[in-house]
């Protein structure tokens, strides 16, 4: 079933890691209030959908907003990752179980088949 | 949730950016008087940073321009840091949300959501500004409008 809400998060160079962290949030306020949400990472937001590379004792800035997707994500909320921002800023990189990588751009179809699709 | 939120509106305008200084807001302006000027009505959720624009704390703001940095907080996540007042940084924003809500008290609204200010100094808003307690009520406000727009982007 198609959620009310498709947010998109779309970041290019001013996708610091506090805005991206607050977009989270705001999708986990949004997936709690409306009970679902479909997510579309574009952009540096992507790295948030992999799992961490460093080593534990680096601190990695994007944890808290990757451990929320990773909830996100377990209560079913359909999270598709850029396929070409993926490979810029996150090669080789395993995804969150459950993100799917595809070529955004194709999603604009389904568009008309929600409520309401914002760009975060 | 209040009356206001219970009406149906035309417009529902989320506004969360810590940027309306300088780019954003504008557009908030222009969408909400074209709304008001074409006879529909318009309110505006208000939530991170935005609520700065119609607080009225008398905090000193730690630096001048902490607010517009863009380099902490979160939406309902972790929160802003307290600064001195929403109208006192940004009297332009702040006179226009106060005209506005005087001029079409039944056509414009204006909520600012507190999650993010909860754990804050308690805080009062510019008179007529509502308050949410909590961004759980956010969907009342999105089915009650006709069109939600999302203007963004903390």
């Amino acid at each position: 079933m198609t959620a009310r809400v498709l947010a998109v998060i779309d970041r290019r160079a001013d996708g610091t890691r506090e805005q991206i962290a607050d977009l989270i949030e705001f999708c986990v306020g949004v997936r709690t209030g409306f009970g679902s949400l479909d997510l579309v990472l574009r952009g540096h937001s992507v790295v948030c959908a992999t799992e961490g590379r460093r080593p534990p004792e680096q601190a990695d800035p994007l944890e808290g907003s990757r451990r929320r997707l990773s909830t996100l994500l377990r209560i079913g909320v359909r999270t598709w990752v850029d396929s070409t921002d993926l490979a810029e800023h996150a090669p080789g990189s395993p995804l969150l179980q459950g993100a799917v990588e595809i070529d955004t751009d194709t999603l604009a179809g389904t568009w008309s088949t929600y409520e309401n699709v914002w760009f975060l | 949730m209040s009356d206001a939120a219970k009406r149906s509106w035309d417009l529902l305008l989320v506004v969360t950016s810590d940027r309306y200084g300088a780019e954003r807001f504008p557009t908030v302006r222009r969408l909400v008087d074209l709304a008001l000027d074409s006879g529909r009505s318009v309110q505006v959720w208000a939530c991170n940073y935005a609520n700065m624009l119609t607080e009225c704390s008398t905090k000193t703001a730690p630096a001048a321009d902490v607010c517009c940095a863009g380099d902490g907080a979160a939406c309902c996540g972790v929160n802003p840091p307290v600064t001195t007042t929403a109208a006192g940084d940004h009297p332009a924003a702040a006179r226009f949300i106060e005209d506005r809500l005087a001029t079409h008290p039944e056509r414009f609204s204006w909520v600012a959501c507190s999650t993010c200010s909860a754990d804050r100094e308690p805080v009062e808003h510019l008179p007529g500004v509502l308050t949410e307690p909590s961004f759980a009520n956010f969907r009342s406000y999105v089915d009650a409008a006709k069109k939600t727009v999302y203007v963004g982007g903390a």
